[in-house]
């Protein structure tokens, strides 16, 4: 059986979870905003040149919470790897980063987990600058699901890291 | 084999995988994975990738509960336990299709969801907007006051200038001169005002204070004013209005003239009149009707309400008015600052009434005070060797600050009780050292000192400053130093103190 990583997107609802796993995975994007309940479980398999090896990213894009602690606990067995994900337009989902990423880090030890800040097309590069307060110093990526801008960069680095 | 589970979940709706260790269902009871028996669970869906290494696991279970799977096309949201490593062998998992009651739970979800995000989006952007705001304000008030300091200067000088031998027509010149620094001046301190109310930085200073003597008098400058003009001013007082009140003396002044200043710049000919009127009063508070009449050309019913915006003037071009169009702005706020209201009544070609009701708190102590009018200059030997400039509003506090600082040999001093005063006085004469209350009307106390020290003539620039606050926090004092203060002194005020930092200060200036 090839290898297999299973990687579990959450963060508020409406940030963009479904659609940069919809953007990775089929290379689309949607205006609409269909609220995901439970979880949706999809799968994408990656190669990694450098180490001449393929992996299926399993990925569990979860149902948005604003309060990271009401997650369901079975959905995190088995993780991989964490992507967080916040919407830098909107200051509500992230103004608890740090106590959510605190909490996770404390469900699940040694677990990494990217921090990613979607929906970089609604906003300048002057306007990240001046956020490194709020987010910046704990993000990793900005990216938008709805250019594209470093999504696959987001994944396929992932896979490489958990290779 | 499968009935022996089926017992204790005994739920016509339960769904069933047995699964071996190594993950091949050896038996189901579902309909939503068909002919499955004999293949790998990982073959079913993506899910069950996570579920592999639990199958070797000791007994144990894990639910989970709203899993959406979609299966040859169809969505599924099930609800799911695995019990793992049964009889050491396999492992078993039970599920529900609760496909329909998850459809409903995701409409509610959907329709919460999407209001909440567009109520955080509408509360971000009002945040946005209030910044902006307030950068706009504190620009302004920062702009303002760097507007002040030349018109501060060109005042000083002019009135330099007026103690001179100067001939006739060079004392008209300076008439001019002075007039139109003086409207500068108001615009730009209505300008300070309106921001300082927007960014609530905005302060009233309530002190004892003759309202009669107060309203006489501002009544006989607009007699004065409307005569210039040939216009004749009414002015009535109710005898029932209370003598000694107690409120912000500077901002009743400001209105007044505002309003009064307005009916006689729009009035041609005829009558502008000020009326004063008590409504009502108990033992604490009067309330006082202002009215100001005038028949001049009135406004039209559908700009009463923008005439109380800022930067807008009613028929700018019909008259060559020469207000900056926020008086009457600056106007309203005050009064509501005030707790008061104002209300107009308008006709064209006929006149205007502007009506505005204040509550005054009347003064316990409605005896005449003697010696209240300490205000300016107390010793004067031209052979003095220090000269201290003092800022204080009340005139009891006056008295006792004076009583203190009159310990010090050899130094005049000057009072004024308000900013723009302090530095009229700088202008006119050199001082040893200027003591400042925080609260000053006009200008207060971290702005006045501001001006100092931002000055373009040493002389002023260079002069110690001595704070009085009566509301002292380590952050003001802070901002002080910033500021370049040379003393902060916090109420409860200590003589001894008071007298030590002055003697330091002005010995340090001597040794110069
Ligand atoms: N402009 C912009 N809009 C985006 C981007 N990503 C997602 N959106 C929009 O944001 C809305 C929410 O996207 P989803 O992907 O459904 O968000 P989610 O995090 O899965 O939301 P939940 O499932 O409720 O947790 C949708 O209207 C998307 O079109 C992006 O990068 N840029
Ligand atoms: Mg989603």
């Amino acid at each position: 059986m090839k290898i297999s990583k299973k990687i579990v997107l959450l963060g508020h609802f409406g940030v963009g979870k479904s659609s940069l796993i919809r953007r990775f995975v089929e290379n689309t994007f949607s205006e609409d905003y269909k609220v995901t309940i439970g979880v949706h479980i999809f799968k994408k398999n990656v190669s990694i040149p450098e180490k001449g090896t393929d992996v299926s990213l399993v990925l569990w894009d979860l149902e948005g919470n604003d309060d990271i602690s009401n997650t369901r606990l079975s959905y995190l067995i088995g993780t991989h790897a964490f992507i967080y994900v916040y919407d830098v337009s909107r200051p509500a989902t992230y103004k608890n980063l740090e106590s959510e990423l605190e909490f996770l880090k404390e469900k699940q030890k040694n677990t990494p987990i990217t921090v990613v800040g979607n929906k970089e097309d609604l906003v300048t590069k002057t306007y990240l600058k001046q956020n490194v307060d709020d987010f910046g110093s704990l993000t990793d990526l900005y990216v938008s699901a709805k250019t594209g801008h470093k999504v696959d960069f987001l994944f396929s680095k992932l896979a490489e890291a958990l290779i | 084999m499968l009935e022996n589970y089926q017992l204790p979940l005994k739920e016509t709706t339960n769904q069933l995988l047995l699964i071996s260790k190594d993950g091949i269902i050896l038996d189901a009871k579902t309909n939503v994975f068909k002919n499955c028996i004999g293949k790998s669970i990982i073959d079913l869906h993506p899910f069950f990738y996570s579920l592999i290494d639990l199958l070797t696991l000791k007994e144990n279970t894990f639910n989970f509960d709203c899993i959406n799977l979609e299966i040859e096309g169809k969505n599924y949201t099930l609800d799911a336990i695995l019990h793992t490593n049964i009889e050491k062998e396999h492992s078993i998992f039970v599920f529900q299709d609760l496909t329909k009651q998850y459809t409903l739970y995701q409409k509610m979800a959907q329709r919460k969801n999407v209001s909440e995000i567009k109520k955080q989006l509408l509360d971000y952007n009002n945040t946005i907007l209030q910044e902006k705001e307030t950068f706009k304000n504190t620009f302004i008030a920062n702009f303002s006051h760097e507007i002040k300091m030349p018109i501060s200067t060109i005042n000083g000088f002019t009135r330099l200038l007026e103690n001179t031998n100067l001939e006739q027509s060079q004392r008209y010149n300076l008439k001019v001169i002075k007039n139109t620094n003086d409207k500068l001046n108001t615009m730009i301190s209505d300008i300070i005002d309106i921001s300082k109310i927007e960014t609530n930085r905005f302060s009233i200073l309530p002190i004892r204070y003759n309202l009669i003597e107060e309203l006489n008098t501002i009544a006989t400058i607009y007699t004065a004013k409307s005569k210039e003009k040939g216009l004749e001013l009414h002015y009535t007082l109710d005898p029932n209005c209370p003598k000694y009140v107690v409120g912000d003396k500077y901002r009743l002044v400001q209105i007044l003239n505002n309003l009064v200043g307005n009916a006689i710049k729009f009035t041609q000919a005829g009558t502008v009149a000020l009326k004063i009127n008590c409504v009502s009063t108990n033992n604490n508070t009067a309330q006082i009707e202002f009215s100001i009449v005038d028949t001049g050309i009135g406004i039209e019913k559908n700009q009463i309400e923008s005439i109380f915006n800022g930067f807008y003037q009613i028929n700018n071009n019909l008259i060559n008015n020469n207000g900056a169009g926020l008086g009457l702005s600056i106007t309203k706020k005050l009064i509501h600052q005030l707790g008061g209201k104002i209300q107009v009544n308008s006709e064209i070609d006929k006149g205007s009434i502007f009506k505005v009701f204040l509550d005054f708190e009347i003064s316990q102590n409605q005896k005449e005070d003697e010696g209240e009018e300490i205000t300016k200059i107390v010793k004067t030997t031209s052979k003095n060797d220090f000269k201290i400039l003092l800022a204080e509003p009340l005139p009891i506090n006056q008295k006792k600050l004076l009583k203190i600082i009159s310990q010090i040999k050899n130094c005049d001093i000057v009072i004024v009780d308000n900013g723009d005063k302090v530095i009229e006085e700088l202008y006119k004469s050199n001082f040893s050292l200027v003591i400042l209350n925080l609260k000053l009307p006009t200008m207060d106390g971290l702005d006045t000192a501001r001006f100092i020290r931002h000055s373009d003539y040493k002389e002023i620039s260079k002069t110690p400053i001595i704070i009085l606050s009566e509301k002292p926090s380590k952050k003001e004092e802070a901002y002080c130093k910033e500021r370049r203060v040379n003393s902060y002194i916090g109420k409860p005020f200590d003589k001894s103190e008071i007298i030590r930092k002055i003697k330091y200060i002005l010995k340090k200036k001597q040794a110069k």
